[in-house]
């Protein structure tokens, strides 16, 4: 049974990766052969973005950019857990404090960024604030949702073992709480994407986001192309590093599916 | 709370006989949610007094209101209505869209390979950097807008039915063939209402990134919405109305949110949404 299993495994990556060649293929032959103003071809993209990512460009716009995004994400992810946590633990402050929390998330992040312009400038500290304010909300919900719904035995545990309420928090809690945690980590994460490359298009004169909008006023059509496909393979990248980490941190909790999770 | 689908009917008719109580409590809780924002705006309004902020570049909460009503004729509320259009006709197309890609994705093996390279690729794009790409192509407006909030929007709504399918009991779909459903009858009758509750949560997601996505091809393209409208308020010093702009944005994104989870709740007792909040 196995080999027969494993082998049509390859032959549906096969298929996956073949239908990925056919497209870029088919964007390569179809740009270079309707020359169409707007559309560079596969080949020009990926030399745009080879030059972004060897000459001048990457100390200058993309390792910014990605060091901002990181920056922000984690301040945002540890300011949500912070305060998202104690606040599901607390359980009478969730219906004070809710309409507010979910008007902040509710509201479009790049909203906020002329008036973060206005207040703290076009420098870095702007940008990462506004990444971090973004991915805060997501994470802060699912914290509070999430630590609402813990398993009520744990904390009596803890308590009848004369654990303090931060160490409640902390060895109980926080824990017990991850796996949704993640989930609003992984919304932020996007969320952080968008906000890296849109606070570097207004109000901004580096990045990899000034440069595709630049390029695209400039008719740089090439350029266009190679930022957002730098952009895409950095978001990508950002993705499996996710993914990764939250096997790796989530282990636990796969191993015994039908524990914790299984009364929510 | 095993075998939530039966037990929701009789549930919610036990609710409605004590509908009295359940009132009470509702109206206690949204006391608190307006109390809790009352503290809010106090709080915004002791952070100006106290100097915090500078004061003409963060206006006080009369004054962001006093702009709302006043520009609410003269442009808001056409601003308003040209994100709302942008945003609902987008999701219409990405529902559409994801909906039958995900149908796809989940009943063929086959499609799923095909498919999983290219997606897996395209969704971590983040949709803002294809602004400039969308201008280039479509040019400024609706057009332009709709092209990329169905791009950003199509994969949480194709994920979910996707997941949606995958789960249909094997058994339904055993019985829908013996009872001589065909294929079609198949997916319609049986597949589709028991991957509402997936579709649902997609749509929730999607709906939420079309809004920023509207507003921010506004802000940045300078195609009319409220995008614009806060652009061009914050370069004219004109702070009051930007700050309304932004209000106007948040609170139609709140009741998108408030609005499209209730509607879970009603129409979808059994999906995890309804769940969620009987705890």
């Amino acid at each position: 049974m196995r080999p027969r299993l494993d082998a049509r495994k390859i032959r549906y990556a096969l298929l996956g990766w073949l239908v990925a060649a056919g497209l870029l293929l088919l964007w390569q032959v179809y740009a270079a052969s309707a020359n169409l103003l707007y559309l560079s071809t596969f080949g020009d993209a990926v030399d745009a973005m080879w030059t972004f990512l060897t000459g001048p460009s990457l100390g200058e716009d993309v390792l910014p950019s990605v060091g901002r995004m990181v920056a922000g994400y984690v301040i945002g992810c540890a300011v949500g857990i912070a305060i998202g946590v104690p606040v599901g633990y607390l359980r009478r402050m969730e219906p004070w404090v809710r309409p507010v929390l979910e008007f902040m998330r509710s509201l479009p992040a790049p909203v906020i960024l002329p008036m973060a312009l206005l207040l703290l400038g076009a420098n870095t500290g702007m940008k990462v604030a506004v990444i971090a304010f973004g991915c805060s909300w997501p994470v802060m919900l699912n914290a509070i949702d999430a630590t609402r719904a813990v398993d009520p035995l744990l904390i009596d545990t803890g308590k009848v073992n004369r654990l303090g309420t931060f160490a409640i928090l902390r060895r109980i809690a926080l824990p017990a709480s991850m796996p949704q945690i993640f989930a609003g980590m992984r919304t932020a994460l996007g969320i952080a994407l968008i906000l890296m490359v849109f606070s570097e298009m207004i109000g901004a004169s580096s990045g990899l986001g000034f440069e595709i909008l630049t390029s695209q006023r400039r008719f740089l059509v090439p350029e266009v192309y190679g930022g957002v496909l730098l952009i895409g393979l950095i978001g990508w990248a950002f993705t499996v590093l996710f993914s990764y980490m939250e096997r790796r941190v989530l282990a636990w909790h796969h191993g015994r599916t039908g524990g914790f999770g299984n009364g929510q | 709370m095993a075998g939530t689908r039966q037990v929701a009917t009789p549930l919610t008719a036990r609710a409605r006989s004590f509908t009295p109580r359940v009132e009470r409590a509702r109206l206690v809780r949204l006391g608190k949610g307006l109390v809790g924002i009352a503290v809010a705006i106090a709080i915004w309004e002791l952070v100006r007094a106290a100097g915090m902020v500078p004061r003409d570049f963060v206006p006080g909460i009369g004054s962001i209101l006093q702009a709302l009503v006043d520009n609410l004729g003269s442009g808001l509320l056409e601003a308003l209505g040209h994100t709302v259009t942008a945003w609902a006709v987008g999701m219409l197309i990405t529902v559409a869209i994801g909906g039958a890609l995900g149908v796809a994705l989940g009943l063929s093996r086959v499609a799923d390979a095909a498919g999983r390279v290219v997606v897996d690729f395209l969704r971590p794009i983040p949709s803002v950097a294809l602004i400039p790409v969308a201008i280039l192509i479509f040019g400024i407006g609706l057009r332009m807008q709709l092209v990329l909030i169905v791009f950003a929007c199509v994969w949480p709504v194709m994920f979910n039915v996707r997941y949606g399918v995958r789960s249909v009991d094997p058994l339904l779909l055993d019985t829908a063939r013996v009872a001589g459903l065909s294929r079609a009858a198949r997916i319609r009758r049986v597949v589709l209402p028991w991957a509402l509750p997936a579709i649902f949560t997609g749509v929730r997601i999607s709906s939420s990134i079309a809004l920023v996505l509207a507003v921010s091809s506004e802000m940045i393209s300078g195609s009319p919405g409220l995008g614009k409208i806060i652009v061009d308020a914050d370069g004219a010093g004109n702070f009051a109305l930007a700050y309304a702009g932004a209000l106007v944005t948040g609170l139609f994104g709140f009741l998108l949110n408030v609005g499209l989870v209730s509607m879970d709740r009603r129409l979808l007792p059994w999906s995890v949404a309804a769940r969620g909040d009987s705890a």
